[in-house]
């Protein structure tokens, strides 16, 4: 009678053994992990000038007239600054039409934007819309150059506009 | 002894007039600085999840005066602006006027090797790649309708615009920056289901026996069902299933104990 309990015993420790290492296999499960590293974006615009982009008084017919700060140095200085996590960065830039009260215009197409004075290459025409000028990576900058042209027939009278810069 | 005085005052007055003049004549540095600090939010029907944008003005010297609103969101979709588009009133070169934003960066936003403190109101500091910024947050809120589809995937994105008052020039200057989310609906609870199509096994496949040629109406095609074979999968064994089984087997112990000392 003995013996048989013994085996009986023996058996149920060797089950409770066996389940031991299935329930540890089981249990043994993958949990997915994830990150997201906060995007950082952060720019400066220098302006060279009086507050904001300035051509002065100008006639009609002529082109490519200078913002008035732009002397070897840029209109803009756009910074990419190392607080910026975002590589690389793209300099975006655009505008409206200029408009005076009497309704006038001189549309934004006249003005063109450069990153090295010199209108030959890698100048952009600007738009509504924005418009790529080039990359930068964090810690770089650029100057930005602008040209307007004045219409032949344009009406004498005082336009403003607003130039939008995204950094992206 | 007078005159001495006299000198070092009119020395000190002729410095600080130069400082003055030096900052008036300062290049005009318009900062932006932002952190986005979630890309990918889930959320259940019916629910609100809520996620923080950061603005902040390290390198200018100037007040960003910023503006955000709802660029993209599906319809039927709430999303809000914590703090909200306002009016405030500031006094530019002594002419007072208003401007519409949501909030404003003075110029100066602290960096620190840790956080501090004392940590103003309204401002929370964040770790950026160049120390901790005092940034000042705003709160989005996401508030999807309780009928919308699981698995939606649907984009929301927020346009920001930063400005700066007193520019005199012929066009003004002004930054802005899109804020893209992507939004997954998902269930509150998890649930798995198997949904197991298996129409090349023989046994999944069901011949119909009652065809118009058994019931006397002359020959016909067999009609083939597929049976869709629905299965629910519990991952793991449960550690209460395992405490059970011990106990139990505890108590055969005793019991065997027990019998043997009896019949000693």
């Amino acid at each position: 009678m003995r013996n048989i309990i013994f085996a009986v015993l023996s058996s149920i420790v060797i089950l409770v053994l066996a389940n031991f290492a299935i329930g540890a296999t089981s249990e043994e499960a993958g949990a997915s992990a994830s990150v997201t590293v906060n995007t950082f974006v952060d720019i400066t615009i220098t302006d060279r000038g009086a507050g904001g982009i300035n051509f002065g008084g100008l006639d009609p017919g002529t082109i490519d007239n200078k913002e008035v700060a732009q002397n070897g140095l840029g209109a803009i200085n756009f910074s990419v600054e190392l607080t910026t996590n975002k590589n690389p960065i793209n300099v975006k830039l655009r505008g409206n039409n200029f408009n005076e009260t009497g309704g006038s215009t001189i549309g934004i197409s006249n003005v063109a934007a450069d990153d090295d004075n010199t209108l030959v290459s890698g100048n952009i025409t600007l738009s509504t819309a924005y418009k790529i000028l080039k990359t930068l990576a964090p810690g770089e900058d650029t100057e930005i150059y602008y040209f307007l042209d004045v219409p032949a027939v344009q009406k004498a009278a005082s336009y403003s506009s607003t130039f939008y810069f995204q950094g992206d | 002894m007078k005159n001495f005085i006299a000198i070092i005052i009119n020395i000190s007055l002729l410095f600080a007039l130069v400082s003055v003049f030096t900052l008036a004549q300062e290049e005009a540095k318009y900062n932006f600085g932002s952190a986005q600090s979630a890309k990918e939010l889930t959320i259940a029907p019916g629910d609100e999840v809520t996620t923080k944008l950061y603005f902040y003005n390290i390198y200018g010297n100037r007040i960003t005066h910023i503006s955000l609103e709802v660029g993209e969101v599906p319809k039927n979709w709430d999303v809000s602006i914590d703090p909200p588009l306002h009016e405030t009133s500031v006094i530019v070169s002594g002419v007072a006027t208003t401007v519409e934003e949501n909030l404003f960066a003075e110029p100066g936003s602290d960096v620190a090797e840790s956080i501090p403190d004392d940590v103003p109101e309204g401002i929370e500091y964040i770790s950026s790649p160049v120390g901790f910024v005092g940034a000042k947050p705003v709160l989005i809120k996401i508030k999807v309708p309780s009928n919308e589809k699981l698995g939606t995937v649907a984009n929301v994105r927020i346009d920001g615009t930063a400005s700066w008052l007193g520019q005199t020039g012929t066009a003004a200057i002004t930054q802005s920056r899109s804020f893209e989310y992507i939004v997954t609906i998902v269930s509150k609870e998890f649930t798995e289901t198997i949904l197991e199509k298996a129409p090349e096994k023989k046994e999944d496949v069901v011949i119909i026996k009652e065809t118009a040629e058994e019931i006397g109406e002359g020959p016909a095609t067999p009609q083939v069902v597929e049976k869709v074979v629905e299965k629910e999968v519990q991952v793991g064994v449960p550690i209460s299933t395992f405490v059970g089984v011990i106990i139990v087997l505890v108590i055969i112990g005793i019991f065997a104990f027990v019998f043997m000392s009896k019949k000693k």
